[in-house]
């Protein structure tokens, strides 16, 4: 019984596990690394930009004209993926001048440009507390699309559970039929 | 018995789904590892001006693995979007090791409004105050840029907009992110990868291509 039990859980952990972004490390406008996994547990949203990108300028707008309302539902976090252009002290400015008062962040090292491989900027990424991406919209994208799309993701979470549910029937009805 | 059938039969599913599911996706990661190129013929030389103001002949390269792409100044999402993914693939491979071995070639195409001060601009917003010594930002005079894209393919048409808003409307709103857009040549996003030996071995071509694995063909044609 044992057996069985820990192959259908070994089989729910395989078929549940998907690349989460929490292995990524940015860095902070203080110099400062920061991990993607302290955001664990959190529906947040990165928003991949660079200074010198004017749509990106744009979204940063609608993202400080919007906050009051986001903040309540998402992280927000904006890293910049130029990190060749884009020095602490300039992505420093950006933030200030645009009066946003969220974490802002570089990507040093390459990783969310690697993982994410974004074609056009700004691009932003949404992910559920369990890490998944559920969403990536590519270009200006307003807060009320984001806000609509966070709405739908609640029922989200039920999924695991769900899925779970499937993988344990089995083995209650061979525990049934076996006493 | 029946019970034990179908709770057999539902976990043989789950197994076999799953064993497909890892198979698929090895095989995508095999298949994207064992990179193929291509003989394209042979990448014609070019001469033509960087933002120092030297000439600079493609050929003087020869022995490295190098890129060519093509953007304006005044173009808005796709040159930068193009131009960053290059200059992110050249700080790569320089962190990597491969500096040395590799040369990026960013060519101006916009012989009509573009100079070297506003490329000397757009290079240092897209790489920063000190640009990498394995990057050229390359203008020409018209006959140069037209000889250049005629050797290697390369397509481009200036479109007069400041003719074509005058008669369309347009609101502020949505024009808010193409400033500067009154200037707008058509053209491809391509990347060109050329190896040691002068020999084009592979294109990447419009924004959507995987950073990752332009970055592994690169790598690949320097060790083989």
């Amino acid at each position: 019984m044992r057996a069985r039990l820990i192959i259908v859980l070994s089989l729910f952990l395989i078929t549940n596990v998907s690349a989460t972004p929490y292995e990524i490390t940015v860095q902070g406008l203080a110099g400062e690394d920061i991990k993607l996994s302290s955001y664990k547990g959190d529906v947040f949203l990165l928003d991949l930009m660079a200074t010198w990108c004017q749509p990106c300028a744009i979204q940063t707008r609608d993202f400080v004209q919007n906050y009051k309302e986001l903040k309540d539902t998402l992280t927000l976090v904006s890293i910049s993926v130029s990190p060749a252009s884009d020095t602490p002290s300039k992505v420093n400015k950006t933030k200030y001048e645009s009066g946003a008062t969220w974490t802002f962040a570089i990507d040093t090292y390459l990783q969310v440009f690697d993982e994410y491989n974004p074609s056009i900027l700004p691009t932003l990424l949404l992910f559920d507390v369990a890490g998944n991406l559920i969403e990536r919209w590519e270009g200006i994208t307003n807060s009320s699309t984001i806000l609509d799309r966070l709405n739908s993701t609640k029922d989200r979470v039920t999924f695991p559970l769900a899925s779970f549910l499937i993988f344990i029937t089995p083995m209650w009805a061979v525990r049934r039929s076996y006493p | 018995m029946q019970n034990k059938v179908i709770v057999l039969s539902v976990i043989g599913v789950v197994l076999v789904a799953g064993l497909a599911s890892y198979a698929t996706w090895q095989l995508g990661f095999l298949d994207r590892k064992n990179i193929e190129l291509k003989d394209y013929g042979v990448a014609k030389d070019f001469n033509l001006t960087n933002i120092e103001g030297e000439r600079v002949l493609f050929s003087a390269h020869d022995g490295k693995v190098r890129l060519v792409t093509w953007i304006y100044t005044h173009c808005t999402q796709g040159c930068s979007t193009i131009g960053l993914k290059v200059i992110n693939m050249i700080e790569k491979l320089n962190e990597d090791g491969y500096g040395d071995m590799v040369e990026a070639f960013i060519i101006d195409f916009d012989f009509l409004f573009d100079n070297s001060s506003t490329l000397t601009e757009w290079a240092h917003k897209m790489a920063g105050e000190t640009l990498p010594l394995n990057i050229e930002f390359l203008l020409g005079t018209e006959r140069e840029i037209n000889q250049t894209a005629r050797d290697w393919n390369f397509y481009y048409k200036y479109v007069n907009m400041t003719e074509m808003t005058e008669t369309t409307e347009t609101n502020s709103t949505s024009m808010e992110g193409h400033m500067e857009h009154s200037i707008v040549w058509v053209h491809p996003f391509i990347v060109t990868f050329v190896d040691t030996n002068g020999t084009i071995q592979h294109y990447e071509s419009g924004l959507t291509w995987d950073y990752n694995d332009a970055v592994d063909v690169v790598k690949y044609m320097v060790d083989n």
